[in-house]
């Protein structure tokens, strides 16, 4: 079963999806199912021999482009919808002992626009208000399944997260007159010290209010409100400063460092979302080689963050990981 | 409630000033062996006529 249930305590959607506790679980390599079909072999959810970059549409989603009725009936206060909405595995690539930091930067760029078409055709459906581009990595975030892949959810809503996020660029609009990220931008790139890499169209940097001890956001310099604006030199910039911070944090603690890696877009409501800003954020759950941090207490019933360290000084270690990308003629 | 359509656009100064990509894009969709999802292969090579992979893939009528 599968539907969205009102939350009137924080005015949010909640969505109910059981079926996804039968999902399948952390599987040995020879049954993954992310992995090309081997001839004569287990039947994956990749029936070619190989590919470079598949998406399918999740075996067990949380939304629906045609989804069941809800399996009880609202109230007043406790509104219910049908989950409508669609949910996507984004397969980077064959190799199912790599990770996106692994894979050559070449790969990256074309998943950029495999991204990009991804929202250009998600955001048409007249169902969708949000698309939501993410990854999470490392059994430390809860994945299930190994190979490398992330995924895509498109909402029948603008999520809260984002609907703040677009709150405060426009408040900081109508009084400023100018971008909240564009100042951010300005003000990290000035200051320098939580600067973790640059190129000609997209800087990283541990923000100024991190969360995470290793929080890191990459913003386009150019002002855009998704993916779909960038030209194909700002996709390869986007793909070249990944490539380098995917890197850096696997030298970190020379282990396959977990994260959240989210995309933030404009919504896909047909509103005017101009005063908004195109941008990534990777929420690592490290925090030393051997500590995670948990969302505790604070975190989880306030959504009040405590981080234990200094954005300028863990910027600064990954700073010292950085290291130039090798861009080949061809893949 | 914050009213969206209220503003104008943004000056953008550097729209348009990129190059095009490198690689063609081509995608094939397909109906998953449950005969209900779909499945999308995407392929890339270089263009070597310098057409835009989008209007390539429209001239041919491919399954997009």
């Amino acid at each position: 079963m599968s539907e969205l249930r009102w939350n009137p305590l924080m005015g949010e959607w909640v969505a109910t999806a059981t079926h996804r506790q039968d999902r399948t679980f952390l599987p040995p390599a020879d049954f993954c199912p992310l992995c090309p079909t081997a001839p004569g072999g287990f039947p994956t959810e990749i029936p070619e021999p190989t590919y470079d970059i598949v998406v399918f549409e999740n075996r067990f989603p949380s939304l629906a482009p045609v989804p069941p009725e809800p399996a009880v009936e609202g109230t007043e206060l406790y509104p219910v919808r049908p989950g409508q909405g669609e949910c996507e595995v984004v397969v980077y690539t064959p190799n199912h002992n790599s990770t996106l930091a692994d894979e050559p930067v070449e790969r990256i760029y074309k998943l950029v626009q495999v991204w990009t078409d991804r929202f250009r055709e998600l955001s048409a459906l007249e169902f969708v208000k949000y698309v939501f581009i993410f990854e999470n990595k490392g059994e430390a975030i809860g994945v299930t399944l190994h190979h490398p892949h992330g995924q895509i959810y498109a909402y029948p809503f603008v999520p809260p997260r984002v609907e703040k996020e677009l709150a405060q660029s426009l408040n900081h609009y109508q009084e400023k007159g100018s971008c909240l990220l564009c100042d951010i931008v300005a003000e990290e790139k000035n200051d320098g010290r939580r600067v973790v890499a640059e190129n000609d169209f997209f800087v990283a940097y541990v923000p100024f209010f991190a969360r995470y001890p290793y929080e890191l956001h990459i913003a386009s310099k150019r002002h855009l409100q998704d993916l779909t604006g960038l030209g194909g030199k700002e996709q390869k910039d986007l793909a070249e400063i990944l490539k380098q911070v995917l890197a850096a944090f696997d030298k970190l603690f020379n282990v396959s460092f977990p994260y959240m890696m989210v995309l933030h877009q404009r919504p896909s409501d047909g509103e005017n979302y101009d005063f908004y800003h195109f941008h990534i954020e990777f929420y690592p759950p490290m925090r030393t080689a051997t500590k995670l941090k948990f969302l505790a207490g604070s975190e989880s019933g306030a959504g009040m963050f405590i981080n234990d360290t200094l954005a300028e000084e863990k910027a600064a270690e990954l700073r010292e990981k950085i290291e130039n990308v090798e861009w080949k003629a061809t893949e | 409630m914050v009213n969206w359509k209220s503003i104008g656009p943004m000056k953008d100064e550097q729209a348009g000033k990129n190059e095009q990509g490198v690689y063609e894009m081509r995608k094939r969709r397909e109906l998953m062996a449950d005969g209900r999802r779909y499945i999308i292969y995407y392929t890339f090579g270089e263009d070597s006529e310098g057409m835009p992979a989008n209007r390539r893939e429209n001239e041919k009528g491919e399954d997009v």
